[in-house]
């Protein structure tokens, strides 16, 4: 496939012609904040940093209908109710700008769960099925970063269907990348990248900016093994989850994290069935109605956040023997980058693998 | 910075270990993940407090982790304004004196890390050096230095206790306030809006919220925690939908139960992940009980807040007779 | 039929009676009759029930496959949902999406004497295997069946109790805590009841559930007579959403009570992550 230039002064052009037809969620600053905004006339995309929710949203919605009903009275008699339910109208199709390739590694992890594991859930495929992601390669790591200890990295092409690679040549923009053949067909209206930019990428790509990696990925084949060791070791999780506040920052940012919780939202004689995202670090996640709890403390739910990434989802799908395991977990970093206490998974992971391996 | 900052740490780590036979855990701050990220640590042992830093990263209020500690005896380290969340505590009751050794540390202010990132990208930041009236970034594309008053908390900037009220152990020279009386500036200037612009401000702002919690969670005195309204089905308060209705609704609630008992520590404005500045609901709330009852919270472990009691006759509230 | 795993089928409840003060029966026909007929479980499964409105929450069907006129549930009030469907009478539509889960491994147990020990509503999933192996009564052996419950006014399906003790081709020995002037029964606990029946774990399957307390004891009472992890059967409870494995909340380290349980063998348990 040919290599395109997408120039900086082209973007919000070509951007408006996407959104002509798909649902077009382009990222845009906001304070501190970088965020998804369905496109609007006037909107500056903003590439230059991360966005800080990662692209699920996309694909697995805050919230979503499952189904809506009503009841009417039997006109005949009226002590009697009869309940009609209909299920939710197909999904746009949607194009997703300025992920990065930790975010589109993500879609393979979510389709591990609703695609994968058993059931196919119709909600996410038909998403899944229509959805592109044009993902921004990343240019350095971040110091919440290790993408590259998951078994990603800064220019991973896993789950993107066009990637871009921003260069300094012919004025500043991308090197646009087609992946898949949808892809290529969101490119065929941009010209193809000068050789100057082709050789500004490549050179890049042959050599990094030093400060770019923050050093090698320590190997976690061992890492589920490590878990279960210390899984009963509460003194180990009361430590690392002493500070943990319980919120849904971590699991909500999460590209990778794909619990949910389903409720009815009733309003006179109609309502829906919503699904919504919900967090194993809230207490009210595993609460029974006799009030018994198998994750009472936030060292119970912590350790079930790190098992399900390190362990549980590893033993799921687990990979030829030698090979590093998939986690569930693609490295990006946002759930040490936004927690208010700095909770840093890499360091719960590393402690497991120090004295996982001593105990 | 004042100039015992080095020595002032190795003092504090020598009056935790003096502590640590007393106590079941001291919580402070270490060093995080990077050079402008602090984070809570438990010390149980000498090696724990040698690890413990005091500087302008160490921006948690440490108040909130004493939630459901109850019975147990625990040293804290605390900052001026973390100190008035232990006074609002134990002016409920919520919390016992007698619990607490309190480690209390004079502050210089801690920063903003919201304000930095609009002015530099500081997510591969490998250097932060902070000195009297500067702030220097060492950022991948080289030194980046700004006015410290800049990056500041806001509620440093307007700090008129510095100095921990309440303390077992207080380390360190007392700092004069860099504030004075709060002027609630930023509320005046917010409100000359009209009520349409307010609103579409709001609107663009709460649209961000991901319903996390984190405001809530992080807020020392929030102390519903899981049995919060926000997440009850009986009374069906709030839908689980995120609509802009049901953030907003939250936030109000959040204001509103804080209304009389919020000491302005920021946490649930610094803990949003999405940049959103509730604590001008919790100002706007504090300023109407300042005018109507010459209350501020967390300053005089005596007095009773002025919502948990009433007086016959209130000064500022217009008895206009039995109407009925 | 749609393939969305999260949609439920209509259905309506065409009976419903009290077990005991808060334990109300449901029997529930699907409102397709040729869904109905179609309609196959296996003893064990359970199916969400929905009150649309008010939500979904997870049930065995207490009724045999052997049995096919309704579907039959008990339901304790204890939430949201429960007290909902309470208030719900004959003829009331509501939502079934079942059946879930996996089911008791009745081929292995056949030769074999059962033991089953309820408590309380925990008779409920054994109840439906009771049924399945006395409408296949040939092919097991000797049944016993220990069920105990607080109060006399706590036991579920009481007309069936002495109906089954009167068949003769089973033994049902009942115990409560607190007796009034009316019983006749044993008192005490069922673990004790099974330390003084003296149970042989000779060629013979416990299957056990009730409050989580007397499973654990009930376990170590079993362990106690010699019977081997594989021999004890238990189910699971835990809370539920989707019911298919996706939600992610039923986890117990990586299996899911939903689809790879309610029930396990004591040796499966063992396997897991201890997180009970
Ligand atoms: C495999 C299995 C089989 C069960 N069989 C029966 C049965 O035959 N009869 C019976 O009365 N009860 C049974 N239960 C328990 C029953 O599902 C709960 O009591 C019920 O969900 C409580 O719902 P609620 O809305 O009234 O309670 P609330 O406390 O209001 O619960 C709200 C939500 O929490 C969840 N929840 C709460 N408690 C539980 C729990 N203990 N287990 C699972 N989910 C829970 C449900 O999703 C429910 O929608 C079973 C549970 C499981 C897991
Ligand atoms: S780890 Fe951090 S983000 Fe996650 S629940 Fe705890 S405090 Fe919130
Ligand atoms: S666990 Fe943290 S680092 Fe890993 S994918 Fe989720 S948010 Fe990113
Ligand atoms: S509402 Fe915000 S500022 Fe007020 S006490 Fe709570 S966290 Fe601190
Ligand atoms: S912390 Fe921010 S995003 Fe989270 S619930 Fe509060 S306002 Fe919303
Ligand atoms: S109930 Fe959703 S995964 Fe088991």
């Amino acid at each position: 496939m040919v290599a395109r230039f997408l120039a900086n002064s082209a973007l919000a052009d070509t951007a408006a012609a996407w959104a002509r037809d798909f649902r077009l969620l382009a990222p845009v600053r906001e304070g501190q904040a970088v965020v998804y905004r369905a496109w609007a006339k006037d909107m500056h995309p903003f590439l230059g940093r991360p966005p800080t929710c990662s692209a699920k949203e996309a694909l697995l919605p805050q919230t979503e209908n499952l189904l809506t009903y009503t009841y009417r009275k039997d006109q005949a008699d009226l002590t009697r109710t009869e309940v009609f339910v209909a299920e939710p109208l197909p999904p746009e199709p949607t194009l997703l700008l300025g992920a990065r390739p930790c975010d589109a590694r993500g879609r393979k992890l979510l389709d591990r769960v609703f695609l994968e594991r058993g059931v196919e859930d119709p909600l996410y495929a038909a998403k899944r099925r229509n959805t592109l992601f044009v993902t921004v390669a990343c240019e350095r790591m971040e110091n919440t970063c290790f993408c590259h200890w998951t078994g990603g990295g800064p220019t991973s092409e896993e789950g993107s269907d066009v990637l871009l690679f921003a260069v300094g040549a012919d004025g500043g923009g991308y090197v646009a990348k087609a992946l898949t053949p949808e892809g290529e067909r969101l490119l065929d209206k941009l010209p193809e990248a000068s050789r100057a930019a082709q050789e500004e990428l490549a050179a890049k790509l042959a050599s990094p900016p030093s400060q770019a990696v923050p050093g090698p990925a320590p190997d976690l084949s061992a890492a589920p093994e490590r878990f279960l060791k210390l899984f009963g070791n509460m003194d180990f999780w009361m430590d690392e989850s002493a500070r943990c506040l319980s919120c849904g920052v971590c699991t909500y940012l999460c590209p990778a994290c794909s619990c949910f919780n389903i409720t009815d939202e009733n309003s006179g004689m109609k309502g829906k069935r919503l699904r919504t995202w919900d967090t194993c670090m809230s207490a009210l996640y595993t609460l029974e109605g006799s009030g018994h709890n198998p994750r009472v403390s936030r060292a119970h739910r912590l350790r079930n956040r790190v098992g399900h990434k390190f362990c549980y989802h590893p033993q799921e799908f687990p990979k030829d023997a030698g090979a590093q395991p998939e986690f569930s977990c693609t490295g990006c970093g946002r759930c040490i980058k936004s927690c208010p206490v700095s909770v840093d998974i890499r360091r719960v992971v590393l402690d497991l693998m120090e004295k996982g391996d001593a105990s | 910075m004042a100039a015992d900052a080095d020595d002032r740490v190795l003092q504090l780590r020598a009056a935790v270990k003096a502590e640590l036979a007393n106590v079941d855990f001291v919580l402070g701050y270490a060093k995080g993940f990077d050079p402008l990220h602090a984070t809570p640590v438990t010390v149980r042992t000498e090696a724990d407090a040698d690890r413990l830093i005091f500087d302008a990263t160490c921006v948690q209020n440490l108040a909130t982790s004493l939630y459901g500690l109850n019975g147990k005896r625990i040293g804290l380290v605390v900052k001026g304004c973390d100190s008035r969340s232990l006074i609002q505590l134990m002016q409920e009751k919520l919390l016992e004196r007698s619990q607490l050794v309190i480690f209390g540390l004079p502050c210089d202010g801690v920063l903003d890390l919201a304000k930095i990132r609009v002015k530099a990208d500081i997510a591969a930041i490998h250097g932060a050096e902070i000195s009297g009236d500067e702030v220097r970034l060492l950022l991948p594309e080289g030194t980046k230095t700004l006015p410290r008053r800049d990056v500041l908390a806001d509620k440093c900037l307007r700090c008129r206790y510095p100095n921990p009220l309440v303390a077992d152990h207080l380390i360190g020279q007392e700092r004069t306030p860099q504030g004075a009386e709060d002027t609630y500036a930023d509320l005046d200037g917010f409100e000359k809006l009209s009520p349409q612009e307010r609103f579409d401000f709001w609107k663009r702002q709460m649209s961000r919220c991901i319903r996390c919690y984190a405001c809530r969670n992080a807020c020392p005195l929030c102390v519903c925690k899981h049995v919060c309204l926000a997440d009850s089905r009986d009374p069906h308060w709030l839908s689980a939908e995120a609509t802009l209705q049901e953030k907003w609704l939250f936030q109000v609630m959040h204001a509103l139960h804080l209304a009389g008992r919020c000491t302005e520590c920021g946490e649930c404005q610094r803990s949003c992940p999405m940049g959103i500045p509730i604590l001008l609901l919790k100002r706007k709330m504090n300023r109407e009980l300042k005018e109507v009852f010459n209350y501020e919270a967390g300053v005089d472990p005596e007095a009773v807040p002025p919502l948990h009691t009433f007086l016959m006759e209130e000064d500022k509230i217009k008895d206009r007779g039995q109407l009925w | 039929m749609s393939l969305n795993p999260y949609l439920p089928s209509l259905a309506t409840i065409i009976e419903t009676f009290d077990e005991t003060p808060d334990v109300k029966t449901f029997r529930v026909v699907l409102k397709d009759e040729a869904a109905m007929r179609a309609f196959r479980f296996e003893p064990g499964q359970v199916a969400q029930l929905s009150v649309f409105g008010t939500g979904e929450s997870t049930f065995v069907i207490c009724s045999p496959p052997t049995r096919m006129d309704f579907l039959q549930f008990s339901v304790m009030r204890v939430g949201e949902l429960t007290h909902r469907l309470h208030t719900l009478k004959e003829g009331d539509p509501i939502g079934l999406r079942g059946p879930l889960g996996n089911h008791f491994d009745y081929e292995s147990m056949k030769g074999k004497d059962i033991v089953f020990i309820g408590g309380g509503l925990g008779l409920a999933p054994l109840r439906t295997l009771l049924l399945f192996m006395l409408d296949n009564r040939a092919d097991y052996g000797n049944i016993t069946l220990i069920y105990g419950g607080r109060t006399p006014e706590h036991l579920c399906f009481k007309g069936e109790l002495a109906e089954w003790a009167a068949r003769g081709d089973m033994r049902v020995e009942l115990t409560v805590d607190n007796p009034d002037k009316s019983w006749s029964h044993r008192v005490g606990v069922v673990p004790a009841v099974l330390t003084d029946l003296a149970v042989s774990p000779e060629n013979a399957v416990a299957v056990t559930c009730g409050p989580p307390i007397m499973i654990r004891f009930t376990i170590q009472a079993l362990e106690k007579l010699g019977f081997t992890d594989e021999q004890i059967v238990t189910t699971l409870e835990r809370r539920m959403k989707c019911g298919v494995g996706l939600c992610g909340r039923c986890n117990i380290g990586g299996k899911f009570v939903c689809v790879d349980g309610p029930v396990f063998t004591q040796a499966q348990l063992k396997e897991l992550p201890q997180e009970f």
